[in-house]
C-alpha cells in the first residue's frame, strides 16, 4: 500500500505541469460559474438592504380621483391588522410651464409631512428641510431630471382660477435641499404615472407648512392622494419587512404583499389603486437584469463542463499514454485493474476538487465585486452586500468532478484492455490508409504532396482530430459569442441598457479569456501528444535532410488544418449560441454583431494556436535523430 | 581522392566527471564506388561512427572529408544540407512513413533534392514496380526495406549509409536486400558503408573496417569479394 501511494505521488510529481494546468482551467470554470451564480443574489440583497433602510412602502394606496382619500378610508385601511406603519401624503404628476420659454416640464410634486416620514424615508443629501414658504426640495439629479443646487430659484407659471378666470401666475420657488427617495433609483429617468411613456423632468418636495398658504386657501384643504403602507410580515405580527433580512425579490415577500393588497382591494373602497414594488420602475428594471444574469449563469456552466471534460480527456489520455510501461509493469505484477484506474482517478479528483475549492473561493467574492459596480451606471447603487450563494458553483463543481472521473476511467480502461506484453511497448504508429478525400480525384490530384500527407495524417489519428475540432470549435464559439455580446449591448439604443453594456464587458472578457485558454490548452496537449507519438517520423525526416522549418511545418500544417475545421464549425456554433442568447435574453439581435467580429474571432484563434505552435517548436526540433535508429517492434 | 576520408576522429561524451571516448582516433578511407563494411560488436562505437558519417553528429576532434569537404566543421544548417544532398540512409527498421504509399515515401525524399531520380523508376529498379501504391503496412519487411533503399538512392547521394540493413529481416530476405544494395551500388557508382555486427558480411565487401572499443582495429581490403549468393551465415 505504501509503495502504491509512493507511485501515485511520483506520477503526480512527474506530471505536475499538466496537472497544474488542468487544475487552473477547472478553477477558472468553477470560479466563473460560481461568481455568476452569486451575482443576482448579491444584487437583490444589496438593493433589499437599501429598501429596508429606506423603509420603502410595501403597498401604496393611490386615489384615482382628485378628491383624494377620505379620512374614513384612511382610517379603515390603516386600522387593518395587516398594516403596521403608514404615512399619508399628496403627489401629483403634471406638466408645468416655465415662464418666457413656454417649455413644458413634466413635474411630480410631493406634499410631504413636515417631519421625515416613517415610511419611505427621504434622505437629505444637501441643504436643509424647507422652513419657509415657497421653499422646496428636489430629487437628486438623474439623466432626465433637471440639475438643481441648493439656493437655486425656479420660476414656474401655475394656472390659477381667480374670480372665474384662469390666469397663469408666476411663482418663484427656492431650492432648500436635495433629497434621495429610496423608491427612485433609476438614473435613466422616472416614468410619469399619468403617462408612463414620458419621463419626469422635475421631482419637487413641498412640506405641508411651506406650501404657499394662498394656494392652500384657493384649493381648500389639500387632499391626501397617497397612503404609504408597511405590512406585517405575517397576519397578526407587528414586524415589517424592514425588520427582516428577507430579499424584497423573494416570493415570500411578494406573496405576502399581494395577500394584503387583495385584502385592501376587497374592502370595496372606490377610486383607489394599490401599487406594490412590482410596479416600481427601479425595482422592475433590476429584477429584469437579475433574471437575465441567471439565464447566462445557467447556459455557460454547460459549456464549461464540456470544456473541462475535453481538457481532462486530453490530459489523462496523455498521462496514461506516457505511463504505458508502468501500467504494463503493474498489470504484470498482478495489480488489479481497479487499483490502476484508481491511481488516475485519484489524480483527476484531486485536481478537480482543488479547482472546485479555489474556484469557489475566488469566484464567489471576485466576480460580483467586479460586475456589481457596473450597475451604478443605471441605478443609484447602495453599498454591495456580500452574499455567498454557492449553489450554482457547487453544482458546476460537482459536474466537473463527475465528468473528470468518468473520462479518466474511460481513458484508463481503454489502455488496460491491451495485454501487458503489448503495453510494455510504446504505442505502435498507426497504419496509414487512403482517406475519403482521395476518392474526390480531381481535388486530391490538385493538392501538393505535403498537403496530401497532412490530410492522411489528420484522418489517421481520428481521436486527435475529433478532440481538436471539438475544442477549437467550442473555443471559437465562445470567443465569438463573448465578443458578439459586447457588440449587441453597444448597439442598443437608450440608457436603459447601459447596465447591460457594463455587465457584458467583464462577463465577455472572462468568457473570451476562458475560451482562448481552452484552445491553448487543448491544442498544446494534443500537439504535444502528436509530437510524442511521432518522434520516429520526425527523427527520420531530420535524417533525410528536412530543414528545421520543414520539420515543424510538417506538424503545424496538420494542427492548423484541424484547427481551421474547428474554427469554421465553431463560427457556425457561435452564431447559433449568440442567436439563442439574444433571443432568450430578449435584447439585441445577431445583426448587431459587427462584420469584423467574425474575422477577429478567427484571427484571435489563429494567433493563439500559432503561439502554442511556437511553444512546441523547441520540442519538435529537440527530437533526437538517433531515435530513428532504434527499434519499434 | 577518396570519396570519404575519416582522419583521427575522436568522439567523447561527458559522463559526470569522467569522459568516455566512443570513438578513439579512427582513420580510414572509402574510395569512390567502394562497398565498405564497418564491423564490430555492440558498444564498439559503430553507431557513433554512423552518426558522424551521416551528419547527425559532429566529432569532438578530427576530420571527415566527403568529396573534399570537411563535414566535421559544418554547422547545424550545413549539416542538414549535407544530409539532404549527399547522404542516402537505409535504416534497420526501414522508417517509412506509415501514412504514405511506397511511391509517396520515395517522393518525400526526392522532392527536396536537386538531381534526384524519378521515384517510379527507382521503385521499378528495386523490383516494386507493381507495389507503388501500397502502404508500408501492406508490404513485407523485405519489401519495406526495398522501398527504403529506393528512397535513399533516389536522392542520388554520394554516400549510401546502411545501419544493419538486414537486422530486421529473415535470412533469405536479408540476402536479397544485400544483393540489391550491392548491385545498385555497382550500377550507380555509389560508395556504400554498411554498419553491422554480422561478420559474415565482410566477405562480400571491398573493404572491411573492424571496430573495437572505439578504435579501428584493422582495415582489410578484399581483392576478390565473394558474391552474396555464396555467402552463408
Amino acid at each position: 500500500m505504501k509503495a502504491y501511494f509512493k507511485n501515485v505521488l511520483r506520477s503526480m510529481r512527474g506530471n505536475v505541469g499538466k496537472l497544474i494546468s488542468l487544475t487552473l482551467i477547472a478553477t477558472v470554470g468553477v470560479a466563473f460559474v460560481a461568481g455568476l451564480g452569486t451575482l443576482s443574489p448579491t444584487i437583490e440583497a444589496s438593493y433589499s438592504e437599501a429598501y429596508r433602510q429606506g423603509h420603502v412602502p410595501d403597498i401604496i394606496v393611490k386615489a384615482t380621483d382628485l378628491a383624494g382619500l377620505s379620512d374614513g378610508d384612511i382610517e379603515a385601511i390603516t386600522s387593518l391588522p395587516d398594516v403596521v406603519l403608514s404615512s399619508a401624503l399628496t403627489s401629483v404628476d403634471m406638466p408645468i410651464t416655465l415662464p418666457r420659454t413656454e417649455q413644458e416640464i413634466n413635474t411630480r410634486i410631493y406634499v410631504v409631512p413636515d417631519e421625515i416620514p416613517e415610511v419611505n424615508v427621504l434622505t437629505l443629501e444637501d441643504g436643509s428641510w424647507p422652513d419657509e414658504a415657497m421653499e422646496i426640495m428636489v430629487e437628486r439629479h438623474n439623466e432626465t431630471l433637471t440639475a438643481h443646487s441648493v439656493g437655486d430659484e425656479i420660476n414656474v407659471d401655475i394656472p390659477l382660477d381667480i374670480f372665474g378666470e384662469t390666469l397663469d401666475i408666476t411663482f418663484t420657488l427656492t431650492v432648500s435641499g436635495i433629497v434621495a427617495n429610496p423608491m427612485i433609483l433609476l438614473k435613466t429617468g422616472e416614468p410619469m404615472l399619468t403617462d408612463p411613456a414620458k419621463t419626469l423632468n422635475d421631482i419637487i418636495y413641498v412640506t405641508r407648512s411651506s406650501f404657499p398658504s394662498f394656494i392652500q386657501s384657493l384649493y381648500g384643504v389639500i387632499p391626501i392622494t397617497d397612503l404609504y403602507l408597511q405590512v406585517s410580515t405575517a397576519p397578526g405580527a407587528s414586524t415589517t419587512y424592514s425588520d427582516l433580512t428577507l430579499s424584497y425579490y423573494s416570493p415570500e415577500y411578494l406573496d405576502r404583499v399581494n395577500e394584503v393588497k387583495e385584502a385592501i382591494e376587497a374592502m370595496g373602497i372606490e377610486d383607489i389603486q394599490c401599487l406594490t414594488l412590482e410596479q416600481n420602475a427601479s425595482y422592475m428594471t433590476l429584477g429584469g437584469y437579475c433574471d437575465k444574469v441567471d439565464v447566462i449563469a445557467l447556459i455557460f456552466p454547460l459549456f464549461f463542463i464540456l470544456v473541462v471534460a475535453l481538457v481532462v480527456l486530453t490530459t489523462m489520455a496523455r498521462t496514461v499514454d506516457e505511463e504505458r510501461p508502468q501500467i504494463a509493469c503493474m498489470k504484470s505484477l498482478g495489480v488489479g485493474n481497479s487499483r490502476i484506474v484508481m491511481k488516475y482517478v485519484f489524480m483527476a479528483v484531486l485536481c478537480t476538487l482543488l479547482a472546485s475549492g479555489i474556484g469557489l473561493g475566488i469566484g464567489l467574492p471576485v466576480l460580483p465585486s467586479v460586475i456589481y459596480p457596473a450597475f451604478s451606471t443605471l441605478l443609484y447603487s447602495p453599498e454591495m452586500q456580500w452574499v455567498l450563494s454557492p449553489t450554482a458553483g457547487i453544482i458546476a463543481a460537482l459536474g466537473i468532478i463527475l465528468v473528470a472521473v468518468g473520462v479518466t476511467v474511460y481513458v484508463t480502461l481503454k489502455q488496460l484492455h491491451e495485454r501487458p506484453a503489448s503495453l510494455l511497448l510504446p504505442k505502435a504508429p498507426k497504419a496509414g490508409h487512403k482517406t475519403w478525400i482521395e476518392r474526390v480525384g480531381f481535388l486530391w490530384k490538385r493538392l501538393s504532396f505535403r498537403y496530401k500527407s497532412s490530410l492522411r495524417n489528420i484522418f489517421r489519428y481520428k481521436t486527435h482530430l475529433v478532440m481538436t475540432v471539438v475544442s477549437v470549435a467550442g473555443s471559437t464559439a465562445l470567443v465569438f459569442a463573448g465578443l458578439g455580446l459586447v457588440d449587441v449591448a453597444n448597439a442598443l439604443e437608450g440608457g436603459n441598457y447601459s447596465t447591460l453594456k457594463g455587465t457584458m464587458g467583464p462577463i465577455a472578457t472572462v468568457v473570451v479569456c476562458f475560451a482562448l485558454l481552452l484552445s491553448i490548452f487543448v491544442v498544446y496537449n494534443l500537439t504535444n501528444m502528436n509530437i510524442g507519438e511521432r518522434q520516429r517520423e520526425l527523427a527520420t525526416l531530420k535524417v533525410l535532410g528536412y530543414r528545421d522549418w520543414e520539420v515543424t511545418t510538417y506538424i503545424y500544417r496538420e494542427v492548423l488544418m484541424m484547427a481551421l475545421m474547428g474554427m469554421v464549425l465553431g463560427l457556425g456554433l457561435g452564431v447559433l449560441l449568440l442567436w439563442f442568447l439574444t433571443y432568450y435574453l430578449e435584447f439585441g439581435s445577431l445583426g448587431d454583431v459587427m462584420w469584423w467580429n467574425y474575422i477577429g474571432t478567427l484571427l484571435l484563434e489563429i494567433a493563439f494556436i500559432l503561439v502554442v505552435d511556437l511553444l512546441l517548436s523547441r520540442k519538435i526540433l529537440k527530437t533526437d535523430m538517433t531515435t530513428s535508429l532504434k527499434s519499434v517492434e | 581522392m577518396p570519396a570519404i576520408s575519416a582522419q583521427h576522429i575522436i568522439r567523447s561524451f561527458q559522463n559526470g566527471q569522467s569522459e568516455i571516448r566512443a570513438l578513439d582516433d579512427i582513420s580510414f578511407d572509402v574510395e569512390n564506388g567502394e562497398f565498405t563494411v564497418v564491423l564490430g560488436p555492440s558498444g564498439a562505437g559503430k553507431t557513433t561512427l554512423l552518426n558522424i558519417i551521416g551528419g547527425m553528429d559532429s566529432p569532438t576532434s578530427g576530420h571527415l572529408l566527403v568529396n573534399g569537404t570537411d563535414v566535421a566543421t559544418l554547422g547545424k544548417r550545413e549539416l542538414t544540407d549535407y544530409r539532404r544532398n549527399h547522404v542516402g540512409f537505409v535504416f534497420q527498421f526501414y522508417n517509412l512513413m506509415a501514412n504514405l504509399t511506397a511511391r509517396e515515401n520515395v517522393e518525400l525524399a526526392v522532392e527536396m533534392c536537386k538531381d534526384a531520380y524519378s521515384p517510379e523508376e527507382m521503385l521499378r529498379k528495386v523490383g516494386l514496380g507493381d507495389r507503388m501504391d501500397n502502404f508500408p503496412a501492406q508490404l513485407s519487411g523485405g519489401e519495406q526495406q526495398r522501398v527504403s533503399i529506393a528512397r535513399a538512392l533516389a536522392k542520388n547521394p554520394s554516400i549510401l549509409l546502411c545501419d544493419e540493413p538486414t537486422g530486421a529481416l529473415d535470412y533469405q530476405t536479408g540476402k536479397s536486400v544485400l544483393k540489391l544494395l550491392h548491385d545498385m551500388c555497382r550500377e550507380n557508382k555509389k560508395s556504400v558503408i554498411i554498419v553491422t555486427h554480422n561478420a559474415a558480411l565482410k566477405d562480400m565487401a571491398d573493404k572491411v573496417v573492424h571496430i573495437k572499443n572505439g578504435k579501428a582495429e584493422s582495415i582489410e581490403t578484399n581483392e576478390h569479394p565473394i558474391p552474396i549468393e555464396e555467402i552463408e551465415w
